[in-house]
Parts: structure tokens; sequence; C-alpha cells
């Protein structure tokens, strides 16, 4: 018992202790080896449990028989090579060109360049700080109002976390122990619903206060198929390798980095600077990913040895509620989490512990298949976290969007912005909720999922 | 200090130069090699999943140095820079350091036992799985050393002005 409330309290001292701007991995290192100090004065832990950091640490990042992990930098890579070279850009004007005859050209082009521009989406401060100095002066260049243009940069910056294969659903999966191919498939049909959303209100309410301008906004630089068809080509060529067995999900995002660079080539755009830029990118990327990845190990190593995970289970039980109650209170913490947290800490940290919830939870009756139902939740709580970074007052995403928007765009503006997008998500949320087939039935269809689970941690 | 930092930006960068292109290429090469039955899959499996823990232990020091690591600074950001650089020197003497220090102790151990009893490669049968165990004490040796670096930083600052 004694053991319990000094897993409770390391969960207490942390709250309090990432607040102090250490970084977050040495947070989690600290209150962990605090903890394990404070375990072995009351007899909870031995001095030599503390041996087993290594073990789980090297055991965990070098499984011979999985490469997944080496995913990350790959994909990071790709993303850095396509935001290096103006590939981000040209799609934005391109597809502002292409669709210049529709309503709401402008609005729906940034919400294509969020979605295509998925695995350059490493972190929500990146690809909402990215597109809103892309985006934001075009748009207000072209008289849409501030409000409007906040809410289509927030929504689609957002979006590229949950768009295959980004990063973010890469750690979702492995952290509640899912096929990572299928959730990247599971993840198509809420999109879809979500893009439909999306579109269909830029198309029609967001309108400029003057004219639009039909003329292209850009001519220069390379020609449209190049610039449009190239880095969409790309992406989909990464998705479908992996969706029809061609390739593994490293080896398709070995293809993307590949494909970048070949990209990069034909624009002619490739250069040694570009190319080492990109690299030293992905090295800090990934580096800050693993390393709260490992800060993570050793805090969850400590928590549990403490009887943590027991502890969350045991006060989940108590709250007395069914599995979707359960469900639905988890989805709640996670949103909380949203307002505070990038998806790096929220993922890396709680999903493991929410994973033991998680298991003991029974949908039989409302997920057709019983072992469907953590790709259900792996999907809920993706989206539902990529909504808390747009939901006002503390979401994210906008006070990120207030730091890079030009000046004499407000807060207030941003919400305002935002809401539509919010009401959007929350239908999306909901629809897949009362009908989990919307998220289950793809990849239900390409893969066999029978043996669910992927025991990727080695003690 | 300087030349210290310069050294782990070096052999952090070169790792990194040398790594992503061969992991991009194995990688490629894999899923054609497949189809065309180039030749053995496995090895180069095991390739890229060294290079990537090679790119993974070179890399910390690196970000730390960079500041590249996530901080939740929406409270820390209105502290002074005397309690910022404080608080800074307790995070790496405290955390950093001992982690570095047990890190070092158990990697290197382990990668001497390796080398002891001849420990092969899973896939390539090689004797050198002693060089991957290797890369957890170098790498933990390369983060002491920004450790240390950030360390002097702030006890400049420290030393310079009040709080």
């Amino acid at each position: 018992m004694q053991a319990q409330w000094l897993a409770l309290s390391m969960l207490a001292v942390l709250a309090g202790a990432l607040f102090s701007g250490l970084p977050v991995a040495v947070v989690l290192i600290g209150v962990g080896f605090l903890f394990a100090g404070a375990g072995i004065l009351v007899g909870a832990l031995r001095a030599t449990d503390l041996g087993a950091i290594y073990f789980r640490v090297y055991g965990s990042l070098t499984d011979s028989d999985d490469i997944l992990y080496a995913t990350v930098p790959l994909l990071v890579f790709m993303g850095a090579m396509l935001q290096k070279t103006g590939a981000g850009e040209d799609l934005l004007l391109g597809i502002r060109g292409a669709l210049r005859r529709l309503p709401g050209a402008l609005p729906i082009a940034v919400i294509l360049v969020g979605a295509a521009l998925a695995p350059a989406a490493g972190v929500i401060a990146a690809s909402v700080g990215a597109l809103a100095l892309l985006a934001f002066p075009v748009m207000l260049r072209q008289s849409y109002r501030p409000d409007q243009a906040a809410g289509v940069i927030c929504a689609a910056g957002t979006l590229g976390v949950v768009v295959p294969p980004g990063i973010m659903l890469f750690f979702v999966a492995d952290s509640i122990g899912v096929q990572i191919p299928a959730l990247f498939l599971g993840m198509l049909g809420p999109l879809a619903l979500l893009l439909a959303g999306y579109l269909a209100f830029a198309a029609f309410a967001v309108r400029t206060a003057a004219p639009i301008d039909s003329a292209p906004m850009q001519e220069q630089g390379p020609p449209v198929f190049s610039r449009l068809v190239l880095p969409i080509a790309l992406l989909a060529a990464m998705l479908g390798s992996v969706a029809f067995g061609w390739a593994t999900l490293s080896e398709s995002a070995a293809l993307g980095a590949a494909g970048a660079v070949a990209i990069a080539a034909l624009q002619r755009r490739l250069t040694l600077r570009t190319l080492d830029e990109a690299i030293r990118d992905t090295l800090l990327t990934t580096a800050m990913v693993f390393f709260i990845f490992i800060g993570a190990q050793v805090f969850s190593l400590v928590f549990r040895l403490l009887g943590g995970g027991e502890m969350i289970v045991g006060a989940f039980r108590g709250l007395q509620l069914d599995s979707t109650g359960v469900l639905c209170t988890m989805l709640a913490v996670v949103f909380v989490l949203g307002f505070f947290f990038d998806w790096v800490e929220i993922v890396l940290i709680t999903f493991p512990v929410l994973r033991a919830v998680l298991d003991g939870l029974d949908f039989g009756s409302h997920v057709a298949v019983a072992h469907l139902a953590p790709y259900w939740a792996a999907v809920l709580l993706a989206l539902n976290l990529q909504t808390s970074f747009l939901t006002p007052p503390f979401g994210y995403a906008l006070l990120l969007a207030r730091g890079a928007a030009p000046p004499g765009v407000s807060l207030g503006q941003i919400y305002r912005g935002v809401l539509p997008y919010v009401l959007i998500q929350l239908l999306v949320i909901v629809a897949v909720v009362v009908f989990p087939s919307i998220a289950t039935w793809l990849p239900s269809q390409a893969f066999d999922l029978a043996p669910t689970r992927i025991e990727k941690f080695k003690d | 200090m300087n030349a210290l930092e310069r050294a782990i930006a070096a052999i952090s960068l070169w790792i990194a130069r040398i790594a992503i292109p061969l992991m991009i290429a194995l990688g490629a090469w894999l899923v054609f090699g497949r189809h065309l039955r180039m030749g053995p899959e496995a090895d180069a499996k095991e390739a890229i999943g060294l290079a990537f823990f090679l790119l993974l232990m070179g890399s910390f020091g690196y970000a730390y140095l960079r500041d590249a690591h996530v901080r939740v600074d929406s409270a820390s950001r209105h502290f002074s820079a005397w309690a910022r650089a404080a608080i800074e020197l307790v995070g790496c003497i405290a955390v950093l350091m001992p982690l570095c220090a047990m890190l070092i102790w158990h990697g290197g151990d382990a990668a001497l036992r390796s080398l002891e009893q001849g420990e092969r490669l899973t896939v390539s049968d090689l004797p050198l799985q002693w060089l991957v165990r290797l890369a957890v004490p170098g790498g933990a040796l390369l983060l002491l050393g920004a450790a240390a670096c950030v360390a002097a930083r702030c006890l400049r600052v420290l030393r310079n002005r009040e709080p």
C-alpha cells in the first residue's frame, strides 16, 4: 500500500515538475530516480532493480526481429526534405492554382497541404507553426478574415498528425499494442469524414471580404506536374506499398525518403547543403522523440515496480462504469492533457499506462469482432487528441498559431475561427463511437488482425 | 568546453551522415531486392537496425547541446535567467550525470562481457555484438560531455548574475 502511495505521488510530482522547464525526458528520468530511491528506502524496491533500466533501454531499441523504430528517422527525413526543398509551399500554390475557379480554393489548398504534409508533422508545434508561417500572409493578402484564416490553418495543421503515415499514429499504435499498418488504414474512414467536413465548410462558409483573385498567385518554380503530382504520388505510393504488402513500414519509409531526394533532384533543388540540413533536422527530431521514449521507459519501470499499473486499473474499476464509460473517461483525460502537452509526451507517457486499463475492457456487444476493439479505441484516442489541440481556450495549436501569426491577429479571432472545425471534429468522433466500423472495416478487410498484440517490450 | 562541444557535434553529425543514407539505401533496396531475389534480406534488416541504434545513441548529447529536447516552458519562461540556469544545473548534476554513469557502467560491462564471450550478431553471425553494445556507453559518454558543457554554461550565468 505504501508503494502504491509512492506511485500516486510520482504522478503528482511529475505533473508539477514538468513545468520546471527542464527537458521532459530529464523530468521523467529524475522523477523515476527520486521515487526509485524512496522505494528503496521504504523497502518496496531493491537497489539492483535499477540495473533493469539499462536492459530495458537496450532491449526495446535493439529488437533484432523488428526494425519498426527505424521508420521514425526515415519519415522525419522525408518530411524535412519536402520542407527544405520548398515542396510544401509549391503544393499550396499549386493546389490553389488548380482549384482557382472553385469557391474557397485557398482554404481548401491549405487543408490539403496540411493533410499531404503529414509525414513532416513530427510535432504539432512544427506543423502548425510551419503552416501558419506559410499560409497566414497569403490568406490575409487575399482578403480572408483573420479568424477564418486562423481556423483553417489550425485545423489543417493538426490534421497532419492523424493522417497516415504520421509519426504520432506510429507511436499510438505502438503504445496501445496494435498493428501499425492496420491503424493507418483504420484512420482513413474517419479522415475521409473529417476532410469532407473541413472541405465543405471551407468551400461554402469561408469567404473573402473582397472579390476572389482568380489569377494564379505564382507561376515561378517547377511545373504543376512536378509541384503537385510528384509529392502526392510519393505519399500515395508509400501508403499503397504497405497496404498491399509490398513493403514493410520501415521499407516504405525508406522509399519515401529516397523519393523525396529524387523529387528534389528532379526539381533541381538538391544541394549538399539541403541534404545536410535535412539530416541535421532528422537527427534532432529523432533524438527529441526517443529521449522522451527513454525517459518514459525509466519512469514507467519505477511506476510499475511500485505497483502504479495495478493502482490505475483499480481506480478505473472503482468508478464502477461499463467499458464504454471507462473509455469515455480515458478520452476525457487525454483531451485535457492535450491542452497542455504535445502528443509526444501524452502518447509516450500516458498511453502505456492506459493500455493496462484498455486491455481489461470488453466492447463485445458494440464492436463486431472483439479483436478489432483496440483499433477502434486507438483511432478514437488519436482523433480525440487532435481535437484537444484545437479546442479553446487552451488548445495547444491555437497558442502556437497565435505565436506564428502576423501582428494584429488576436487569440479571440483564432478561437472564433476554429470553433466550426472543433464541431466537425466532435461530430466525427461521435460517428466513430456510434459506428465503430468506420474505423475497423478497412483494416479488417486488408489484414488478418486475429493476433492483435505486438509484444514489443523486452524486459 | 567549446572544443568538447565541437567534438560532440562532429561525432553525432558524422554518424548521422553515414547512418541515414545507409538506412534509406538498404530500406529501398530491400523492397526491390525481395522482388528481384537479389540477396540476403535479413542481413540488410539487421544493418538498418544497427544503423538506427548507432544514430540514436549518437544523437542525444548533440540534441541537448542544441537545446532540441522538448520542454514545457509555459511557466519557466517567466523565470529569471538565474533561476532557469539553477534548475538546469540541478537537472544536469542530479539526473543526467547519474543516468550517464549508470549507462556507462552497465553498458561498458555488457560490451566487455560480449567481447570476451565472442557474442555474435543475430543474423549475420559476425562476432561483433560487442560493438553494438558499446554504442550505449559511447552515447552516454557523449551525453555526459554535453551535460558537462551545459552545466558550465549554467555556472557562468549563476556566477555573473544575482538571483
